[in-house]
């Protein structure tokens, strides 16, 4: 689990800076699109790695269970996201709100658990690795925000 | 010799960083890296993104239910 966290912190930063295309810039649309299905990677990866700490014995099924109720509530609130966006910038810019407020939620409901005083994880190791794990989504959700409210300015 | 002596410390590097993530590590590195790569085409980069995230989603919600029907939450 701590290499795990290690390299969601680290694929995190790789993410937000490492776009790059063959030709031509990367366009706000693109940027807002790739960071949101490396959010849903992440997401992923991090759900299996907490089961896999949990079938290990490392901690226990009610201490997983918060995380991996976050995680599952990621990826249906960017499924709902993805249907939006798969209509194309036009369409996404008529239901703005929506977007905005999917992302928050994937952003506050993360900071929220983060803040409800370490999941209930005694040890402070393992509390600090669900913490980065956990942060990493926050910090990309707001990275697709940022990008999502420039590509509208655009 | 200069350039000799940083690939083989390229490859190091690399060899460390694939030790410490393990293969799972190494699979998410992978699919970010395709992932960041984006071709020519705007629309078929922005189709392949929403492609793979989608993806992503249906693993994640399988894998959490798979695990609540195990554990019985």
């Amino acid at each position: 689990m701590r290499q795990r966290t290690s390299l969601v912190v680290l694929l995190t930063a790789i993410t937000v800076g490492c776009i790059h295309k063959q030709s031509g810039p990367v366009s706000p649309w693109e940027r807002v699109n790739v960071n949101l299905a490396a959010l849903a990677q992440i997401n992923e990866d991090i759900a299996k790695g907490v089961i896999a700490v949990q079938q290990a014995g490392t901690i226990t099924v009610q201490q997983a269970a918060p995380v991996l109720n976050y995680q599952e509530t990621v990826a249906k609130d960017h499924v709902a996201l993805e249907n939006i966006l798969a209509a194309g910038s036009a369409q996404a810019s008529s239901q703005s709100a929506e977007i905005q407020a999917l992302l928050n939620e994937i952003k506050n409901q993360g900071t929220a658990l983060i803040q409800s005083g370490g999941l209930g994880v005694k040890n402070p190791k393992s509390q600090q690795m669900f913490t980065q794990d956990l942060q990493g989504v926050v910090n990309l959700a707001e990275v697709v925000l940022a990008d999502y409210q420039l590509a509208e300015v655009k | 010799m200069a350039k000799l002596d940083t690939l083989a410390k390229l490859i190091a590097e690399i060899l460390a960083a694939v030790t410490v993530a393990g293969p799972s590590g190494v699979e998410l590195f992978l699919k970010l890296e395709s992932l960041l790569s984006l071709g020519p085409n705007e629309q078929a980069n922005v189709a392949a993104a929403i492609k793979a995230g989608l993806a992503a989603d249906a693993e994640t919600i399988a894998v959490v239910e798979a695990w609540k029907q195990q554990v019985g939450v």
